[in-house]
C-alpha cells in the first residue's frame, strides 16, 4: 500500500547481504570477503578439509577463501585445481577449486562448482561479518568537549554499535541488529531485559567483532572473553 | 562578530554523551536540554570544543566518505544550532543558500515567543494514524465549509456593526489565539506522528494573538510527496473544521469572529511570498521524489528570477506556479484592502476626527491598513511588474548600449589582444604568434538577433566573441536540443578545429555584439610552429571544459579557485560510439563530466538515464564509497572530463553547497539504482 514503510533490508537472507554490502562499499570484488575466526563451526560456517585433513580458514567468501597451508598439502601452482571438502553442521560437499594465488603460506581458492544454494548459504551466514566491517570508532572526548560516558565508542551506519564501558562488571555493552547485549568479565552475557544470550547469538557476535576493521586491544579483548565464555560455556 | 559556516568552530554547552543503543544522548547541565543523534553522528558532537571548525569536522566525515551523508550533518549542526546548544552560536552566520536550505525560522520583529521545548523528540513513527488522522482533519475541514454557518456575510457584519470596536477587537483575538494553538497542537500531533519529532515547541506573542507554537521545521517530511501534501493541505484547512466543531456552543458575534479569523488564516497561508503551507504544498507538488531535486531550498522572495535562462525545469515549473498563484494572491490582497477602504474610510476617518472612545480603534485599523497596502503594493512591484518589465527594461538597455557604441571604432589588436590572451587555446601563444593571428584576422560587429552560425553551413572559422552576448543551441528541433548562453570574451564554433563538416549548431546574437572571425588554417598553422601545442583535439575541449564550468547551473556557483583546481585535477577522455566507460560493480574513484556527447546508464539491462553534453555521471560511487551501480555506455562518440574522487572531496568539503546538492542527486539516482536492483536480487536459494 502506498502509506505502508518502506521495507527495511532483510539482513537474513542473501540478497539482503549482497545489497548491504553493496551500499556498505565492501564489495569491492565479486563477492565480499570477511575474516574467519577459525572456530568450529561458527556461525554454522563451514570448515574445510582437503584430503581428509582440516586447513585453517583465513577469510572465506561464496566465491572462495584463503586457507594457510604451511605444509604445503596444496601445492604452490597456480592454477591446480584440488578437491576441497566443506564440512557443515548439516552434511559434507566436495568442491573443486582453483589455486588463484599463493603467498607464503596462504592459499587463495576460487569455489568452482559450489552450487548457487550453498553460495546463498554462505552468504546468509556471513551476514554479522559484513556487518562488522562497516564499523569504526568515533573521537575520544577532548578536555574541553563534551563528555563521552564510555571509555571507547564504535558505530556503523546501519544501527550496530559497540561501547566499551568503564565499570568494573560490564566489559561492553553491543547493540547487534536491533537487540542489546551486555558482556561482562565474569559471567555469561545477558540481552536487554535480563534474559541470557544464546550461543548462536554469541558466535554471531564473534563473528562482527572478528571483521572490525582498525580493532582496539579493548574490543579484541571484548571478543576474546566471549570466546572464553562460549568455550566453557553453558547457555 | 560573525563567522561564515566553515569557519565557524561550535562549542557546546558544557555537558555529557549518553550511548544508548543505535543512538546517543546529548544532555547540558540541565537534564531537561537533550538531543537524541544516531550514534553515526558522535563524532560531531565530541569535536564540538571550540577548537574545531565546521569545515574541520565534516573533513573528519569526509575521511570516512560515504559514512555519514553532508545532509544530515548539516540538518545535525542545524538542530544544535537553533535548540541553542552551542555556547558561541550566536558568532554563526549563515550564506543564503545554506540557510535557505536549512530553513531556518525568520525571526519577526513584532514577534515574541518563549520556547519552552527546544530539544527534538526522537520516538516511534506511527505514518499510518497520521494518514488516518489527516485524512479525517481533510474530510472534517471540507464537510466545516461545507457546513457554513447560514448567512456568513451577516454574521459577520453583524459583528463589527453591531459590537463594539473593543468587543471586536477582543473576540478577534480571542478567536485568533485559541484557533491558532489548535492548529498548532494538532500539527504537533502529526509531525509526532509522522517523524517522531518536533521542534521549538513555545509560546508566542504575535498579530494572531497569544499562542502555543510548534517550530515549522518539516524537512523530513520531503521523502513522501503524499503525505506532505496532505500536512499541508490540512494546516490551510484545518481551522474550518475547528469551527464547524465549535459552531454549536458558541454564540453570532463569536461565530462571526471565528469567520474573520479563519477566513485571514487560510488567505495568508495561500500567500506565496512567505515560507507559509500553501508555498510548502505548491513545493511538496512541484519537487517529487522521483525527479531530480535542483532548488528546493527555493528562496521565495526571488520567484520570478528562475524564469529565466540557466535554470532547470523543476525551477521553471515551480516559478510558473508561484508566479502565477502570487499574481493571483496579490490582486486579490489589494482588490480586497481597497474595498475595505471604499466601504469603511468614511466611518474610520470620522471617528478619528470626532476623536471619541472609538478613535484608537480607528486610528490602529487605518495604520494597519497602510501596512498591508505598503506590504502588498510592495511585493507586487517587486515580483510582478519588475518581472515583467525586466524583458522590456533589458531591450531598452541593449538599444541604449547600441546607441552609445554606434560610433565607436572597433576594437585595436591590442585591445582584443588583452581580451583573448587569458582565453583557453590563445594562453599557449606566444604574443608575435597572436598578433599574427590576429592580422589575418576580421573584427565584425554583429547586431542583435542575427545568426552568426546556421547549422547547414560548413565551419572555417574558429569565433572569438569579444563583446556582447550569444546563444548557442544544439540539435535544434532535436529531442535532445540543449542551449545556453554566453558572454565575451569566449570562443565557440570550436568544433571548426577538427572537423569543418556542417555541425548541428545555431549560434544567435541576443545582443549588439563584437566577434572576430579566425581562419583555422591560421590557427592550426600558429599551433605546429608553437612547441606547446600538440593536439588540437586537445585544446578543442580545453575550451569544451572551459565552456562547461562557465555555463554549468551546477558548477558555475564554484569560485575560480575551484574550477582551476577541478581543470587543474581532471583529464580529457575520449570514448567511441558504444565503448563502456565503466561496468557494474567496478570500484569508483572518480567522476564524469560529459563534454560532448551523451551516455546510457544501465542498471541489470534497464536504462535508467542518459546524461548528455552538461551533465554528469559517476557521482554515486563517489558521494555513496560503493562500487558503480550500473554501466554506462556511449550512445555517440562523446569526450568526458574525469575528475578523480580525492580531488572532488576537496572541493565538495569546501563548497558544501555544491556538496548538498550532488549528493542529492546522486541519492536520487541511488534510489533508483536500488529499485531497480531489488527486483534483481530477489532469493535464489534457502536454508
Amino acid at each position: 500500500m502506498f502509506w505502508s514503510k518502506k521495507k527495511p533490508i532483510q539482513f537474513d537472507n542473501p540478497s539482503g547481504v549482497l545489497e548491504l554490502a553493496t551500499r556498505l562499499g565492501i564489495e569491492r570484488r565479486q563477492n565480499c570477503r570477511i575474516r574467519y575466526p577459525n572456530f568450529v563451526n561458527l556461525c554454522k560456517l563451514p570448515q574445510v578439509a582437503f584430503g581428509g585433513t582440516q586447513l585453517p580458514v583465513q577469510d572465506i567468501s561464496a566465491g572462495g577463501c584463503c586457507l594457510l597451508d604451511p605444509e604445503s598439502l596444496l601445492g604452490q601452482s597456480m592454477g591446480r585445481e584440488v578437491e576441497l571438502e566443506l564440512h557443515w553442521m548439516t552434511g559434507t560437499d566436495r568442491i573443486r577449486a582453483k589455486i588463484v594465488s599463493s603467498v607464503n603460506d596462504r592459499r587463495h581458492l576460487q569455489f568452482l562448482n559450489l552450487n548457487s544454494n550453498r553460495q546463498n548459504l554462505l552468504k546468509k551466514y556471513m551476514a554479522p561479518g559484513v556487518r562488522g566491517l562497516s564499523v569504526w570508532r568515533h573521537s575520544p572526548t577532548t578536555e574541553e568537549g563534551p563528555v563521552l560516558q564510555a571509555e571507547q565508542l564504535w558505530s556503523s551506519l546501519h544501527g550496530d554499535s559497540i561501547v566499551v564501558e568503564r565499570d568494573a562488571t560490564t566489559i561492553a555493552t553491543i547493540y547487534f541488529l536491533g537487540v542489546r547485549y551486555f558482556v561482562y568479565h565474569e559471567s555469561w552475557p545477558l540481552k536487554e531485559g535480563d534474559a541470557r544470550a544464546t550461543r548462536p547469538e554469541l558466535e554471531q557476535l564473534i563473528l562482527f567483532l572478528t571483521n572490525i576493521p582498525s580493532v582496539s586491544e579493548e574490543l579484541i579483548h571484548v571478543r576474546d572473553v566471549l570466546l572464553i565464555h562460549l568455550r566453557k560455556g553453558k547457555a | 562578530m560573525k563567522t561564515t559556516f566553515e569557519n565557524f568552530c561550535p562549542r557546546l554547552r558544557p555537558g555529557r554523551v549518553i550511548p544508548k543503543g543505535a543512538q546517543i544522548i546529548f544532555e547540558t547541565d540541565n537534564p531537561y536540554n537533550q538531543i537524541i543523534l544516531p550514534m553515526a553522528l558522535a563524532d560531531l558532537v565530541l569535536l564540538c570544543n571550540g577548537h574545531h571548525s565546521l569545515q574541520q569536522i565534516i573533513e573528519r566525515f569526509y575521511n570516512k566518505r560515504g559514512t555519514v551523508p553532508f545532509k544530515s550533518i548539516l540538518k545535525t549542526i542545524h538542530a544544535l544550532h537553533q535548540s541553542g546548544f552551542f555556547e558561541n552560536g550566536h558568532e554563526l552566520s549563515l550564506n543564503t543558500y545554506l540557510s535557505s536550505w536549512m530553513e531556518p525560522r525568520l525571526a519577526y520583529p513584532w514577534t515574541l515567543s518563549w520556547r519552552f521545548g527546544q530539544r527534538i523528540i526522537a520516538n516511534k513513527q506511527a505514518p499510518t494514524i497520521f494518514y488516518i488522522l489527516t485524512l479525517l482533519i481533510l474530510a472534517g475541514s471540507i464537510w466545516g465549509i461545507q457546513a457554513f454557518p447560514e448567512h456568513p456575510i451577516e454574521l459577520v457584519k453583524s459583528l463589527f456593526v453591531d459590537t463594539a470596536p473593543a468587543h471586536v477587537l477582543f473576540s478577534l483575538l480571542v478567536c485568533s489565539s485559541v484557533l491558532q494553538s489548535m492548529r498548532h497542537l494538532i500539527r504537533g500531533i502529526q509531525l509526532l506522528l509522522l517523524t517522531g519529532k518536533i521542534y521549538n515547541v513555545g509560546v508566542r506573542l504575535d498579530p494572531w494573538g497569544l499562542h502555543l507554537h510548534i517550530g515549522d521545521e518539516a524537512n523530513d517530511l520531503f521523502e513522501s510527496q503524499l503525505y506532505t501534501s496532505m500536512f499541508h493541505l490540512s494546516q490551510i484547512l484545518l481551522g474550518w473544521g475547528l469551527m464547524y466543531l465549535a459552531a454549536p456552543a458558541i454564540g453570532a458575534p463569536w461565530l462571526g469572529a471565528l469567520i474573520v479569523v479563519n477566513l485571514m488564516i487560510s488567505f495568508w497561508e495561500l500567500n506565496p511570498f512567505v515560507q507559509s503551507e500553501g508555498l510548502r504544498l505548491i513545493r511538496a507538488l512541484t519537487f517529487t521524489p522521483d525527479r531530480e531535486v535542483v532548488s528546493w531550498h527555493y528562496d521565495s522572495n526571488s520567484l520570478f528570477k528562475a524564469l529565466g535562462p540557466g535554470y532547470t525545469r523543476q525551477d521553471h515549473d515551480f516559478a510558473k506556479i508561484c508566479g502565477a498563484w502570487g499574481s493571483v494572491w496579490l490582486l486579490t490582497a489589494l482588490i480586497l484592502l481597497l474595498h475595505f477602504a471604499a466601504t469603511f474610510s468614511i466611518p474610520m476617518l470620522t471617528a478619528v476626527v470626532e476623536w471619541d472612545s472609538n478613535s484608537l480603534f480607528a486610528c490602529a485599523g487605518i495604520w494597519i491598513w497602510f501596512f498591508s497596502l505598503y506590504s502588498v503594493s510592495q511585493a507586487f512591484v517587486e515580483n510582478i511588474v519588475i518581472s515583467l518589465a525586466r524583458p522590456i527594461l533589458g531591450s531598452f538597455q541593449s538599444a541604449m548600449h547600441d546607441f552609445k557604441n554606434r560610433n565607436r571604432p572597433p576594437p585595436t589588436p591590442l585591445e582584443v589582444l588583452a581580451k583573448i590572451q587569458d582565453l583557453p587555446l590563445f594562453s599557449h601563444f606566444s604574443r608575435a604568434q597572436l598578433l599574427n593571428i590576429l592580422s589575418k584576422t576580421e573584427v565584425t560587429e554583429v547586431q542583435k538577433n542575427v545568426e552568426v552560425v546556421r547549422p547547414d553551413e560548413e565551419l572555417r572559422e574558429l569565433y572569438v566573441l569579444i563583446d556582447g552576448e550569444i546563444e548557442i543551441v544544439r540539435n535544434l528541433g532535436q529531442p535532445d536540443e540543449w542551449s545556453t548562453c554566453m558572454q565575451g570574451p569566449s570562443i565557440f564554433s570550436e568544433t571548426a578545429l577538427l572537423d569543418s563538416s556542417p555541425q548541428p549548431i545555431h549560434v544567435k546574437t541576443l545582443r549588439r555584439c563584437v566577434i572576430l572571425e579566425m581562419p583555422v588554417n591560421n590557427i592550426k598553422m600558429a599551433a605546429e610552429e608553437s612547441q606547446a601545442i600538440r593536439q588540437l583535439k586537445d585544446f578543442r575541449n580545453a575550451i569544451l571544459v572551459s565552456q562547461f564550468f562557465a555555463s554549468s547551473p551546477v558548477f558555475r556557483s564554484l569560485s575560480q579557485t575551484a574550477v582551476d583546481f577541478l581543470c587543474s585535477r581532471g583529464k580529457l577522455e575520449y570514448f567511441e560510439e558504444g565503448q563502456i566507460v565503466f561496468r557494474q560493480g567496478d570500484v569508483g574513484d572518480s567522476i564524469f563530466l560529459v563534454l560532448l556527447g551523451s551516455v546510457d546508464v544501465d542498471v541489470n539491462g534497464s536504462v535508467v538515464n542518459s546524461p548528455k553534453q552538461g551533465s554528469f555521471f559517476g557521482e554515486i560511487s563517489l558521494i555513496a564509497n560503493i562500487p558503480r551501480t550500473g554501466t554506462v555506455k556511449c550512445r555517440e562518440a562523446s569526450v568526458f572530463f574525469r575528475i578523480s574522487a580525492e580531488a572532488f572531496w576537496e572541493v565538495l568539503v569546501q563548497n558544501l553547497d555544491l556538496g548538498v546538492y550532488i549528493e542529492t542527486i546522486s541519492e536520487q539516482r541511488l534510489r533508483d539504482d536500488l529499485k531497480i536492483n531489488a527486483v534483481e536480487l530477489l532469493p535464489t536459494g534457502s536454508d
